[in-house]
């Protein structure tokens, strides 16, 4: 049997199982709750695009910039914004925030050439655990934030109730993530996205084109940082609460894990990765729970679902990079 | 009596020889120099002896060797070891992290039996660092050097590092032969004397030595005997004292070729790429105060052999390593380390590392040939308010100009540059080049695995670049042949130093003297 006709059997046997996890998942009405989370999360897939196309592998660091987007919510809320004032300031300050520690944590990075993904990992975790101190002594006042007893230092999940929560509606977030995708397409379309291209798959020949490739790295680091601080609030505004301390912890895993699932490799990556990862990735979130309650009455077992098919893609991509260097 | 003798040996790699009919003898306690250019066969016919696993992959070696008068067929580095023959690397295998002693001893520890390996066997008896200390300090001694066996190797120089990995050779009690590959290019001057005198007295007690060069001093210092070979031929054994230098340089290179220089226009006077003083270093390889004046129009050769320098010197042009030192081209300082200035500067490189650095394999002929020019030169790009779209229309079109013009054999500008043969790789990396619109062109070793029809047709291109187009030229390149049949002038480098710079048509002996000899030492 040769390849070819192999991968055919393989995309036919694929098609039947999406076609009937989509039936199932229209015909119990839960299609439209697909689409919610298609649109929470699509961003933040996205955003491991551009740094895997610059080179420096899946940004397991994205949550800084997540912690970023974060920020300008909080801020947006303490000031006192609400609608879509308050998103805009909350995106507003979030991408000033993390171009500038999107360019520091790129110069890292560089200096780190080959480790990115470990040394990417380590670096948001401690990043995380220092704005956990830092939502504790940060001097915010509005009522909406701060613990009601004591009335000092950020409660872990700030509703958004009277800021921007849900103020995009689902079909605002996937258009939105739509736009996003569009212009990410355009960008790697320009000089500078091919440049990056080029840079991230062979940096030798980059550099004998007159390509920089480490200014390159850092600019795919950057937009992976803007996006995540996008992505963030997107999420937080379709879940309606925004979640501090240590949820942005494990926040880049499931977004890696989306895009590992749409085909994308450590090297490799493109828009439509990021797009049919997400698609793959909630569905089988939103199929699995209603199935998996209806067989064990039990529905922390679905989180545990999650946890296994994000980390089990993440370590088969991982191994399949490594065996592949070791031939 | 013969320590080892060849016979008619012969090694083809798919159906080309690199070595044939190869037949001379090694006497017992003899100094045996083997000379040759780059790519004689020295490398190759010194694998089979040591029963390198790339000659037997490679389908094995024709005729015989006999080790004392008896027939053996070397498959494993073990069997050539057990046989007594060792060997000092050009790529020293020696463990940056480990000590002098331990260097010397591993993987042949002496160790001391205890109890528990009286049980359980000789895995589990337990090394002995004492006597692999008292045995590494005596061998230190008698080889005259007086490095301290504690010091860590990365700490040494190379020529150090080289005496480590002499010493674990001749430490091994049955040694008869002992080949040393280049060994000298990396010695200092008072190494290079230890070093003399380790194998006279090597040769004292018994041990006949093979070393293999390129530099015709030391074949006259050190060696008794010489052997000869060109282009996997065998050219000669002589008595050190039956033969002069000259005479030497003669054979290594050639006989006299005429080299009609058919090229209609004369260079200008002005000089377009000025080096002066330039250093620097990547990896084992290094220049040293180069200074050059290149003239405009003219087709400028770099000979050396390999390792040499050659190139150090086409990647700092390239701007691929940082250098110190000063290059201008016309009046314009070229940055150092700057890829883009250089290419903004009007310089640009076809490396010699072709699939590394010249082509992106999996990427289609027109990326390839246009991605550098849109990047530096702002070239197959349309303008959408601040935007700057590729144009790929623009790219593909500009590409097929170039397959045309420099007949490159493929299906459509589409196709991935991975597909292409050798040669038709390489002219995409000089339309890459040339799209850049460069006043100077700096190729390094373009016809390096290319065929031989391919080979002639880039030369041609090149010819014509130079001539129809006006772009000086800067060929580096380990083929003097080659060279001396494209070149005006030619600066061979040594030692990472411009030992002479001579016009193609000066005799082969004064280019053999200028490869080998190099600069005179005070």
């Amino acid at each position: 049997m040769t390849e070819k006709f192999k991968d055919h059997i393989l995309t036919f046997i694929l098609g039947v199982i999406f076609i009937c996890v989509m039936y199932f998942v229209v015909a119990n009405g839960i299609f439209i709750d697909f689409l919610n989370r298609v649109g929470m999360n699509g961003i933040l897939v996205l955003s491991m695009v551009p740094a895997i196309v610059c080179g420096v592998g899946l940004n397991f660091g994205v949550s800084i910039g997540m912690l970023c987007g974060l920020l300008g919510g909080v801020l947006s809320i303490e000031l006192g914004f609400s609608g879509f004032i308050a998103f805009i300031f909350a995106i507003f300050v979030g991408t000033i925030l993390s171009i500038i520690t999107g360019i520091l944590y790129g110069k890292i990075l560089n200096t780190v050439k080959g480790d990115e993904m470990m040394v990417g990992t380590y670096a948001g975790f401690s990043i995380v655990s220092l704005m956990s101190i830092f939502w504790v002594i940060l001097p915010f006042k509005s009522p909406d934030m701060v613990w009601t007893i004591g009335g000092k230092g950020l409660r872990t999940t700030i509703s958004l109730e009277n800021s921007f929560g849900g103020i995009l509606g689902t079909f605002g977030n996937i258009a939105l993530f739509i736009a996003m995708c569009l212009a990410l397409y355009i960008f790697f379309n320009t000089k500078q996205g091919i440049a990056m291209k080029t840079a991230g798959i062979k940096p030798k020949f980059a550099l004998n084109c007159g390509i920089k490739s480490e200014k390159y790295r850092i600019i795919g680091i950057v937009l992976s940082n803007v996006l995540g601080a996008l992505g963030i609030l997107v999420y937080s505004s379709a879940y309606g609460f925004i979640q501090l301390y240590q949820a942005p912890l494990m926040m880049p895993f499931s977004a890696v894990a989306g895009v590992l699932l749409g085909g994308a490799t450590i090297k490799k990556a493109s828009i439509h990765n990021a797009i049919l990862g997400v698609c793959v990735f909630q569905l089988l979130m939103t199929a699995s729970t209603p199935i998996i309650n209806s067989i064990f009455q039990d529905s922390s077992l679905s989180d545990s679902l999650r946890m296994v098919i994000s980390y089990g893609v993440i370590l088969y991509a991982l191994v399949k990079q490594g065996g592949r260097r070791l031939k | 009596m013969n320590i080892i003798e060849f016979k008619n040996i012969g090694k083809k790699y798919g159906d080309k020889y690199v070595l044939k009919d190869i037949s001379f003898s090694v006497k017992k306690g003899e100094i045996h120099a083997i000379l040759g250019e780059n790519g004689a066969g020295k490398s190759t016919l010194m694998n089979i002896v040591c029963g390198m696993p790339v000659i037997e992959k490679s389908g094995g070696y024709e005729g015989d060797i006999l080790v004392d008068g008896e027939k053996v067929y070397i498959k494993t580095p073990i069997q050539s070891t057990k046989l007594g023959i060792g060997i000092a690397k050009q790529e020293l295998s020696i463990i940056d992290t480990a000590t002098v002693w331990e260097n010397i001893f591993i993987n042949d520890e002496i160790t001391k039996s205890t109890f528990i390996s009286k049980i359980l066997g000789k895995n589990m008896k337990v090394i002995d660092k004492k006597s692999m200390r008292e045995e590494s300090q005596r061998l230190m001694q008698s080889m005259g050097s007086n490095l301290n066996i504690e010091c860590l190797c990365g700490n040494l120089s190379i020529g150090e590092k080289h005496f480590v990995e002499i010493a674990r050779e001749i430490k091994r009690k049955n040694i008869k032969l002992l080949i040393f590959d280049e060994p000298t290019a990396v010695f200092t001057k008072e190494e290079s004397i230890i070093f003399g005198k380790l194998i006279r007295e090597l040769k004292e007690k018994g041990i006949s030595i093979i070393f293999i060069t390129h530099k015709l001093d030391e074949v006259m210092d050190y060696s008794d005997r010489i052997t000869v070979l060109r282009n996997g031929k065998y050219k000669g054994t002589y008595e050190n004292n039956g033969i002069t230098k000259e005479e030497l340089a003669r054979l290594m290179i050639g006989k006299e070729l005429n080299y009609p220089i058919e090229r209609s226009f004369t260079t200008s006077s002005d000089t377009i790429l000025s080096i002066k003083n330039v250093s620097a270093n990547s990896g084992n390889e290094f220049i040293e105060k180069v200074s050059l004046d290149i003239k405009k129009g003219e087709i400028f050769g770099i000979a050396g052999v390999s390792g040499q320098g050659r190139d150090t010197l086409g990647n700092v042009l390239g701007g691929m390593i940082d250098y110190t030192g000063e290059i201008y081209i016309g009046k314009n300082i070229v940055k150092s380390g700057d890829s883009e200035d250089s290419i903004k500067k009007g310089i640009s490189y076809v490396s010699s590392d072709r699939k590394g650095t010249g082509v992106y394999l999996a990427g289609s002929i027109y990326e390839n040939i246009c991605i550098s020019a849109m990047h530096t030169k702002n070239r197959f790009v349309k303008n959408i308010g601040f935007i700057k779209i590729a144009d790929r229309k623009a790219m593909k079109e500009y590409a097929k100009t170039c397959v045309d013009n420099l007949n490159i054999k493929c299906q459509s500008v589409n196709q991935s540059v991975g597909e292409l043969s050798g040669g038709n790789q390489q002219k995409v990396a000089i339309a890459k080049a040339l799209a850049l619109n460069p006043t100077v062109l700096v190729v390094s070793d373009v016809s390096r695995g290319v065929d031989i029809g391919a080979k002639n047709n880039i030369m041609d291109i090149l010819k014509s670049i130079c001539e129809n187009d006006n772009i000086t030229i800067v060929m580096i390149s380990g083929d003097l042949n080659e060279l001396r049949s494209m070149c005006d002038r030619i600066a061979v480098l040594n030692e990472g130093k411009v030992s002479a710079i001579l016009s193609a048509d000066e005799s082969s002996e004064k280019f053999g003297m200028a490869i080998s000899e190099g600069v005179k030492k005070n």
